[in-house]
């Protein structure tokens, strides 16, 4: 192996834990005492770097949980799952999914929910600028066309599924609420994540529109995402739900039959 | 005889004071930024940049290319933090485009940290390899930055300076002259700061980096939070006293202060410069830029 190669394996392992300076202090000039302090230094960068990237992708996590607790998660989740890319602001996709499995966080069971919920709204905050459909690219289409029309979403839109009220929860955390909390821990809720201009929004959608947004996000075309929106809410209203996705700006493009997506 | 004049300094754009730069437009020479900040598709952050773009002179600056990793070659990973920043310097057509001497991943692991090595003709080998690639993409030459370290290795076989003038030579990069990290290393390793300096190819310095460090029980800290010292104002003194024109540009990222504090160390900077080019052409020195 590379001289080269095998230092910087053996600062990795002091890097990760106490027990890699062992083998990394032979490379080093000057006193053992002071250089194990002076890789301790180091160490203790790799964490907060990791943390602060986290601090900023997951601020809803980081009020819910407190700042020492999550100070812990971002360590172990650390320890567990290292940064892989040289951008740090791309740490963390996985955040949600170890505090699914991270048995001492179970006491706030919402928490990976909005952990994924909150991964979205950075990821929708760096998405693409893409200019939001006008409502005159519907005017003159006939049924038939309609119906096999696609959907194109702005980029950034996301929908979350969860057994818990995570808009609420997100809403009220942001720093415009008013503070009083007023959360219902026993709703389930639909959220959707759009870019509006440069800001993220969050809102809460109900079952029918859920259902009817996740089919078109997946490329249905716009007559079967209505019918399965329809035998799932019979009070489904097509025409209020495209309205809204105007006004709310989430349409990108329209593909028509035959077009690729 | 002829002094050039010294180039404007500039200050490191973070986004509390985004507003009041783009309103005010301050008199300065550049604003730098750091690479990875603006490597996504769209949002904000990058449409302000492109806003500054506008109106300043930018530098990129990099902090994830982490040139001296050993194993970068086998690393996809890095090829794709190499695409990004293209994508970025195609779009932005900055004036700089910076990068530091040290390693930051191996095994798949990055440490998003800024990690010294020993410096070896192996790693000279390797940096230099590594630098023209990315100069290759770039099609312009990279600025490769002097770094602050805790620690020191046993095996190196030359100086920091030493190992970057070698490197200007092997590579054709410029150097991004960090003099509070060299003065941070001589007071950390007990070297003179003058005797590195005179290692240094000046004609290479494309910019300068100023900054304050923290004094702790365990040395000093390159934090990027305070005021510059009075030692480092003197050493951009010896370095614009051997003919270097290149902008500086004041560094804060910890414990920001307003932007009128940034302003006001900007313009001492051009105050040093300003004096020494006088005190030079007042002596009749001819200037080696």
């Amino acid at each position: 192996m590379s001289a080269l190669l095998d230092a910087q394996r053996r600062f990795a392992g002091a890097l990760r834990g106490v027990a890699g300076e062992a083998a990394m202090l032979p490379l080093l000039a000057g006193d053992d005492e002071r250089n194990r302090t002076l890789l301790g230094i180091y160490r203790g960068n790799s964490v907060a770097n990791a943390n602060a990237a986290l601090t900023l992708a997951y601020p809803v996590c980081r009020m819910l949980t407190g700042d020492e607790y999550f100070d812990g998660l971002a360590r172990h989740h650390w320890a567990e799952s290292p940064s892989h890319d040289g951008d740090l602001n791309r740490y963390g996709a996985g955040f949600a999914e170890f505090l699914a499995c991270f048995e001492p966080a179970r006491a706030l069971p919402y928490l990976p929910d909005v952990a994924r919920l909150e991964w979205s709204v950075h990821v929708a905050a760096s998405a693409a600028d893409a200019t939001p459909l006008g409502g005159e690219a519907f005017a003159g289409l006939d049924a038939d066309t309609l119906a096999a029309v696609r959907l194109r979403l702005l980029p950034g839109f996301a929908l979350h599924d969860s057994p818990w009220p995570v808009a609420d929860i997100w809403l009220q955390h942001q720093p415009e609420a008013d503070g009083a909390l007023d959360i219902d821990l026993s709703v389930a809720q639909c959220a959707v994540i759009w870019r509006d201009g440069f800001r993220v929004r969050v809102a809460a959608l109900d079952g029918g529109m859920h259902l009817f947004w996740t089919e078109i996000a997946s490329g249905a075309a716009l007559g079967d995402a209505w019918a399965r929106a329809s035998a799932h809410d019979a009070g489904f209203d097509l025409a209020a739900e495209i309205e809204r996705a105007l006004a709310a700006g989430w349409l990108h493009a329209l593909d028509m039959q035959g077009e690729s997506p | 005889m002829i002094t050039n004049p010294v180039s404007p300094t500039g200050i490191g754009l973070r986004q509390p004071h985004h507003a009041r730069v783009l309103e005010e437009r301050p008199s300065l020479g550049l604003l730098e930024v750091h690479s990875e900040n603006f490597f996504h598709e769209g949002g904000a952050a990058l449409h302000v940049l492109e806003r500054a773009r506008a109106l300043y002179p930018i530098s990129l600056h990099g902090v994830g290319l982490a040139l001296a990793s050993a194993d970068a070659g086998g690393c996809a990973q890095a090829d794709v933090h190499l695409d990004r920043l293209v994508r970025l310097a195609a779009r932005i057509e900055p004036a700089f485009v910076s990068e530091h001497l040290c390693w930051g991943a191996v095994d798949g692991v990055h440490f998003n940290d800024l990690l010294p090595f020993p410096y070896t003709g192996e790693a000279l080998a390797l940096v230099a390899a590594r630098v023209r690639e990315v100069q290759d993409r770039l099609r312009r030459p990279l600025l490769i930055e002097n770094l602050s370290a805790y620690v020191q290795f046993r095996d190196s076989e030359m100086t920091e300076a030493e190992f970057l003038a070698e490197l200007v030579c092997l590579s054709g990069c410029g150097l991004l002259l960090d003099l509070n990290n060299l003065y941070v290393n001589a007071c950390n390793f007990g070297f003179d700061p003058l005797t590195e300096l005179d290692r240094l190819p000046m004609h290479a310095v494309g910019e300068i980096h100023l900054a304050g460090h923290a004094v702790t029980g365990h040395g000093l800290i390159d934090t990027h939070g305070s005021r510059v010292c009075d030692d480092v104002w003197s050493l951009l003194r010896d370095v614009r006293a051997r003919g270097v024109t290149a902008p500086a540009l004041i560094e804060w990222d910890t414990e920001l202060p307003a932007l009128d504090v940034l302003l006001a160390e900007a313009a001492r900077a051009d105050r040093i410069g300003r004096e020494v080019v006088a005190g030079l052409r007042e002596s009749g020195h001819v200037c080696a830029a």
